[in-house]
Formats: C-alpha cells, structure tokens, sequence
C-alpha cells in the first residue's frame, strides 16, 4: 500500500475511534451506565484486563479517585489519552503535519524491535488483569 | 524460477494469500531466480483460518492484532476491551483479509 494511502486510513481509524471513546465515555459520564460491554464477561464471568475501565473514567471525573483507582488502574491512562489524542489529531489536520502518524509508528516499530519492551509495557496489564481475577 | 515448481508452492499454499494477488505472485515468482526458492519455502507465513480461531476466542484481548504484527492496534484493543465488544466483533471480519495482506508482504520481501 502507498504511504499515503496508509497515513489516510491512519488518521480516519484514529478519528473514529477517539469519535466513539469520547461519545462513549462522554455517555457513561453523564448518564452513570454500569452496564458491561465485554463478550467474554458476560459469557463466561471472567473479567478482561480492562474490565471497568469506563467506570474508573467516570469516577475520575466525578471526583471519586480512590474508587476509579480501585474499579480498574488504567482509567488513570485512557483519560488523559482521551483529552490529549483529539488535540493532538486536530493539530495534526490544522497543520498539515504527520506527528501523531509518525509517533505511532516509530513506538511500534520499536516495540517490534525489543519485544522485552514491549513485555515491560505489557506487563502491568497483566498483573491488573491477575488482580481482577483474584477478586472476583 | 521453475514453473512447475512455483505451481506447485502456488497449490498447496493457496489459503495463505488473497485470490486476486495470485496472479500477481505467480509473475514475480516466475521471473525470480531459482535460489530464491529456499528463502521463499522459509517464509514463515500465518494461516488465516487458525487466525480467526484466535480473534474468537482472544480477540477481545486484542492477540490476534499482535499475531498479524499490529501491536499498537492489538495494544489499543487490549485497553479498550476489545473496543467496547464492536471491534471484537468486526476483527472476526477483518482478520483473515489483514492475515492475507500479512503473508503477502513477507513473500514480497522474501523474494526481492
């Protein structure tokens, strides 16, 4: 595939899914849903890594910290992902420039590389994910 | 390269690569040399079928992402649950076609 053509499907796959994270999250902020969208969970009860991670979003918002902590750490990672990625991506399209595109594949590639990085990075997902399941 | 022999590679791992690329693939086979051959057969390509196995039941995980080389995806979908459970459920559909698109890429390496 063409490089631009890639940088184009990049950017329309990284509008719509910061689109339906921020619609999503927007929604469950204001309307307090606890309803659960994972498949798995509601098949067989076992929670996924990230299982709860909308609620913590919620309760950063609202103020509760210690809950959202409790509910699933890395809400305390998509929120701020989720303010500063659509800034970031409106840059990006205001100035032309390709940085969230380059960023991107420049982590990947280097995750690619080392992929002792990538268990480094991968790992704190997990031990939430064995936390999750030992409390259930 | 021998046509007989390129046939046959084409035959027996037709599953690995998209219909409409095989004519494509059969033509730089064709006029690659024939000590390529041994770097084509080492080509360690994924098979589409065992990949949608795996979207089933870890896509939510996001490891089928990670086996097709997509990990900033497959990180992403891990995060999120599997997108919310939409994108679970649209990878069952996407998966065999960006496995094809995997296996294609390596052969072209492979044979350049």
């Amino acid at each position: 595939m063409a490089v631009a053509q890639k940088i184009r499907r990049f950017y329309a796959v990284a509008i719509l899914f910061l689109l339906a994270g921020g619609v999503w999250a927007l929604f469950n902020v204001l309307f307090q849903f606890n309803y659960s969208v994972c498949v798995v969970k509601n098949l067989t009860g076992l929670p996924c890594p990230s299982c709860g991670t909308t609620g913590a979003v919620s309760d950063i918002v609202n103020g509760n910290l210690a809950a959202a902590l409790h509910k699933n750490p890395l809400g305390y990672l998509v929120l701020p992902m989720l303010i500063v990625l659509p800034f970031w991506l409106l840059a990006d399209l205001l100035k032309t420039k390709n940085s969230l595109y380059y960023t991107y594949y420049k982590l990947e590639a280097n995750l690619k590389k080392r992929p002792a990085l990538l268990t480094l990075l991968l790992s704190p997902i997990m031990i939430i994910w064995i936390w999750k399941l030992q409390t259930t | 390269m021998d046509a007989q022999k390129v046939d046959m590679y084409l035959m027996s791992h037709s599953k690995y690569f998209e219909a409409h690329n095989m004519q494509f693939i059969r033509d730089v086979m064709l006029n690659a040399d024939d000590s390529k051959m041994i770097m084509v057969q080492s080509v360690d390509l994924k098979d589409p079928t065992m990949l949608i196995i795996v979207s089933i039941f870890a896509g939510q995980l996001g490891i089928d992402r990670f086996l097709v080389g997509d990990i900033g995806l497959g990180v992403v979908k891990l995060i999120t649950c599997g997108g919310l459970g939409i994108w679970y459920i649209v990878d069952w559909f996407l998966i065999m076609g960006r496995t094809k698109e995997l296996n294609h890429e390596k052969l072209m390496n492979a044979l350049s």
